[in-house]
Order: structure tokens, then C-alpha cells, then sequence
């Protein structure tokens, strides 16, 4: 899968080139995200511009990156279509993340 | 409007499963619902054939799974079938708990509450000819 990585100093921004994060992508995306915590990365910035699907895999998938950033980190997702902001709000995963309408506003909300 | 129907067939790996969402995406809107209820129905479809190519066939290729698409003036119907391993019924009593917060960190298990959270009847039969999860959506002024 095709992920683009904008570090902002405070925030690395990632976006994906996929319209859909489902069951056939999780995996990947899991581990790629799970590479750059490890790499150092502990506030991201994740851009969902593009996306118009997201399953319950891709959704676990979220969440595991969110657990492996631990207290010390954070996620804010950002650029969230319609459909996708359904799924979110039908899981209640609104109540979880933190989504923000655009990237700056992601990047601002973790400069603090 | 009378019935319609059409069966689409998959080999059971993921790669396949988002075609089957667009094009029963597409079928909800043709029968009115709106594109909120639409992506859901798509989204549930893919849950159904997700849960079949994880669990009846544990993930591997190789198997067929069927998404029998009934459309009624009424109502729109769903059937994933599969010849894989049956699925334990009590998953899906299981799945009928809300999403709250004791399950809202798990990185799993929420596909079959979906399901249950997006549409209006949801049932599954086993037999030696193979598994069937129903899934039924009503339409507007249905």
C-alpha cells in the first residue's frame, strides 16, 4: 500500500493513497504505521483525504496503532469523507479518536 | 417493482470482497435508500463476506463464497453463503451487545455487531450443503 509521510516537527502527517482501508489492507497498514512508532513517531497526524471506505479490519487497525503509541503519544485523524464518518460514528469510534476536518487543524491540535 | 435478484461469486480472499460492496452499494441506492444508509449496507455486505472468508475458510483462498442480492419492493435482502467451516451461533448472540466502552479499544470482533447495529434482520443457518448469513434491510415507505 502506498503511504506518504510529511513530518511537520511536531506531528508526522501520514496519508494514504488507498480509497479503501479494509480487510485486505489492515495488515499492512498495521505494520506500517507500527514502523514509524517504533521509528520514533509518537504524534501522527493520520489523513484519511482519499479514503472512502473503511471496514472493521482497517478500523482495528486504527486502534492498534493507537495502543501502540501509548500515553506518552497521540493520533488525530483528519480528512474523514462522509461514509467514513458513519462507520465511525455506528462503531461509536467518535468517541475514541480525535477527528479533525483538515490536516492543519490536525497538526495545530498536537502542537499544544 | 417486482423481485429481483442476482448472485455474485467470490474466491474467498479479501482482494475480491470490495467488489461486492460496490456493487451492492449501488443496488441500495437504486432502491432508495439514502447514501448514509447505502455505504451501510455496503459496509455489512463486506462485514458478511469478511466473516466468511475469515472464519469459514480461516483466511485461505481457494473457497467460493456467494452474495445472493434480492431486491422486493419492500425491502432489500442480503444471503453470503459459503461451504467453509460453520460459524459458532452464539457469535452472533454475542454480537448483539452495544458498542460501549468495554469493547471500544479491541481490534477485532466488531464486524458481526456491525451487522447487527446496520440492519434489520440478521440470521444464520448452517447446513451440510454449506452456511448462510441473511441479512435484510427495509426500504423507504417499506
Amino acid at each position: 500500500m502506498e503511504l506518504e509521510c510529511s513530518d511537520m516537527g511536531t506531528a508526522l502527517v501520514v496519508r494514504t493513497r488507498e480509497r479503501r482501508l479494509d480487510a485486505r489492507l489492515a495488515s499492512e497498514f498495521k505494520d506500517r504505521i507500527g514502523q514509524l512508532i517504533e521509528a520514533g513517531h509518537r504524534r501522527i497526524v493520520l489523513s484519511l483525504a482519499g479514503v472512502d471506505f473503511v471496514d472493521s479490519s482497517g478500523l482495528g487497525a486504527i486502534v492498534s496503532c493507537l495502543k501502540k503509541l501509548g500515553p506518552a503519544g497521540d493520533l488525530v485523524i483528519c480528512e474523514v469523507a462522509d461514509g467514513v464518518q458513519q462507520m465511525f460514528k455506528l462503531t461509536r469510534m467518535d468517541r475514541v479518536f480525535r477527528i479533525l476536518p483538515t490536516e492543519a487543524e490536525g497538526v495545530a491540535a498536537l502542537s499544544v | 417493482m417486482h423481485a429481483s435478484a442476482l448472485t455474485l461469486s467470490i474466491d474467498s480472499s479479501f482482494d475480491h470482497v470490495f467488489l461486492v460492496g460496490l456493487v451492492v452499494r449501488q443496488i441500495a441506492l437504486f432502491a432508495g435508500l439514502s447514501p448514509e444508509d447505502s455505504s451501510r449496507v455496503e459496509l455489512c455486505a463486506v462485514e458478511a463476506v469478511n466473516n466468511a472468508i475469515q472464519h469459514a475458510y480461516e483466511g485461505r483462498p481457494g473457497g467460493v463464497v456467494e452474495v445472493h442480492v434480492r431486491l422486493e419492493p419492500t425491502a432489500l435482502h442480503l444471503e453470503v453463503r459459503d461451504r467453509g467451516r460453520p460459524m459458532d451461533p452464539q457469535r452472533l448472540e454475542v454480537a448483539e451487545l452495544p458498542f460501549d466502552e468495554r469493547t471500544l479499544l479491541d481490534e477485532s470482533g466488531r464486524g458481526l455487531r456491525i451487522l447487527r447495529a446496520a440492519m434489520d434482520e440478521v440470521s444464520y443457518h448452517s447446513a451440510p450443503a454449506g452456511n448462510c448469513l441473511r441479512l435484510s434491510k427495509r426500504l423507504p415507505g417499506g
